[in-house]
């Protein structure tokens, strides 16, 4: 059983994967993440009679994005994670949807925030060819992927990972903080 | 009664907390991971370096914890956090983590007050007798409680301006005196005489403080000396300042303790870990036949420990929260 968290931004969608069947549930929301993840979590084991003990492994998108939103999931991810002693993978919210929208062309996916754009590319053969980044400007010319999730093809695309060590696993912010730069 | 393990995490500054705290009062092994050395750096708490920390940490604290008390998670019979007040996105770090574990082992949810856990703090190997007035002394609040149980919290006073911690942090800056400031006041104090004259603060009937006139006093003070050309004396401007405040903090006490006729005392929050404002509040109550408790020192500053023994309170009287909770930057104890 498969566990998968995405808290990147207004979307929240967190999914269970059990055999073969595949439940969703997502929520918009933009201030109150911390009201709607776990509670969205903990009805998608009740309503399914499944038992959290059976999780093998958590799939948790690590960024970039809003800043409180991807902590918001990794702290529930990573400590379910350590208390249930099982496998984590991080995947990047740029690269989750450029592999949820695998048509066969390069493409691009793009975030925007208020300043700029998070940025990355990939190439036919689902290859990143221009690792994730941060700019003023989005002069990428490829086709733009859609900002959807394909929750199926993001865990096979994990499936060979290696596990995380869950004490590690930490945000993906791109972007520097204000103080960072004055440093 | 079968014994109570409560498993208590603290984030709501710069201060990633653990306890494992056994029927509310014995602390069966409590970690704190201090950024302290971090916000150094920048001369003060950087909110979002702060939460970033606390992501970073949550799960090796709470594995040290364990490992401390020779514990599993599922001995625990519920586990519990500070919700508020606090920086929010610190406060979330810990508020999702504890959520994660009470869903996981299927146990109550506690989600603690911060300033219930430092009125709590007091518990810790300690036994309280009701009615009592409680004052808070930290970096955000100064407030007189009236408890006539411990469920139940009315306010007598609080400061109409900065807390004093912020007045002791900011005289600090006035003084150039590295972070963190309040600690650092204290310690030049000890070393000067009070020989700069300071104002005399709000003497009123009520039971309200004020700091930010005192504040804007010390800074008067410096700016005018040297503008004449002369040099502060650094350790008489600190012993100046804490003099005078922490009498107005014993004078308002005292009036509270005489007129609600109350024999228990208690003082808590960071700033209680000044041995100097310990001291004069001990003495007064002394003088006036009251029963003072305050926690050890280690128990003062922000811990898990103390959010663990206002959990027991709150377990006690089945207050469970709902995985729904969320953050807050600002409540008072009876939100």
């Amino acid at each position: 059983m498969i566990l998968f968290i995405d808290t990147h931004d207004e979307l929240i969608t967190v999914a269970l994967k059990n055999n073969d069947e595949l439940f969703i549930k997502t929520k918009e929301s933009e201030y109150s993440h911390s009201i709607y993840t776990m509670p969205l979590i903990e009805s998608l084991f009740k309503e399914n009679n499944l038992d959290v003990k059976d999780l093998k492994k958590i799939i948790v998108v690590n960024g970039p994005g809003s800043f409180t939103g991807i902590r918001i999931g990794l702290s529930i991810a990573k400590t379910m994670a350590y208390a249930l002693n099982i496998d984590i993978n991080t995947i990047s919210s740029l690269t989750a949807y450029l592999i949820s929208n695998d048509n066969g062309k390069k493409r691009k996916a793009v975030i925007e925030d208020n300043k700029g754009y998070y940025i990355s590319v990939m190439d036919e053969s689902n290859n990143i060819i221009v690792p994730e980044y941060y700019s003023e400007e989005d002069n990428e010319n490829y086709d733009l992927v859609d900002k959807k999730l394909d929750v199926e093809k993001i865990i096979e695309y994990c499936k060979n990972m290696k596990s995380e060590n869950s004490h590690h696993v930490n945000a993906n912010y791109v972007k520097k903080i204000e103080v960072e730069h004055d440093k | 009664m079968k014994d109570v393990y409560i498993l208590a995490v603290e984030s709501s500054c710069d201060e990633t907390s653990v306890s494992i705290i056994k029927n509310g009062y014995e602390d069966i092994a409590t970690i704190i991971n201090s950024q302290i050395d971090v916000h150094t750096k920048y001369g003060g708490v950087v909110p979002e370096v702060a939460s970033r920390l606390h992501l970073e940490n949550i799960t090796m604290v709470i594995n040290e914890c364990l490992e401390k008390a020779n514990m599993k998670l599922e001995d625990m019979d519920a586990f519990a956090c500070t919700y508020a007040p606090g920086l929010l996105g610190s406060l979330l770090v810990g508020v999702e983590a504890t959520k994660a574990l009470a869903f996981i082992y299927n146990k109550p949810f506690i989600a603690t007050n911060h300033m219930m856990g430092h009125i709590y703090a007091n518990m810790i190997g300690n036994k309280l007798e009701y009615p009592l007035i409680s004052l808070i002394v930290s970096g955000g609040h100064t407030d007189l409680i009236l408890m006539k149980s411990e469920d139940s919290f009315e306010y007598l006073g609080s400061t109409l301006d900065d807390a004093i911690g912020e007045a002791y942090d900011k005289v600090a800056r006035i003084l150039d005196l590295p972070y963190p400031g309040g600690p650092n006041v204290e310690k030049y104090a000890l070393e000067g005489n009070p020989t700069y004259k300071m104002p005399q603060i709000m003497n009123d009937e009520s039971f309200n403080f004020s700091f930010s006139g005192i504040k804007s006093h010390c800074n008067n003070l410096v700016h005018n000396e040297h503008q004449r050309g002369n040099e502060i004396n650094k350790n008489d401007l600190a012993c100046s300042f804490q003099n005078c405040v922490t009498s107005h903090l014993v004078d308002k006490t005292k009036k509270a303790l005489l007129k609600y006729n109350i024999k228990t005392f208690l003082l808590s929050g960071g700033v209680a870990a000044n041995s100097f404002i310990r001291n004069a509040l001990k003495n007064m109550c002394d003088e006036i036949g009251v029963e003072m408790h305050m926690p050890e020192k280690r128990y003062c500053t922000d811990n898990a420990a103390m959010i663990g023994a206002a959990a027991y309170v709150l377990y006690k009287h089945k207050k469970f929260a709902d995985l729904s909770v969320n953050a807050q930057s600002h409540i008072t104890l009876n939100d």
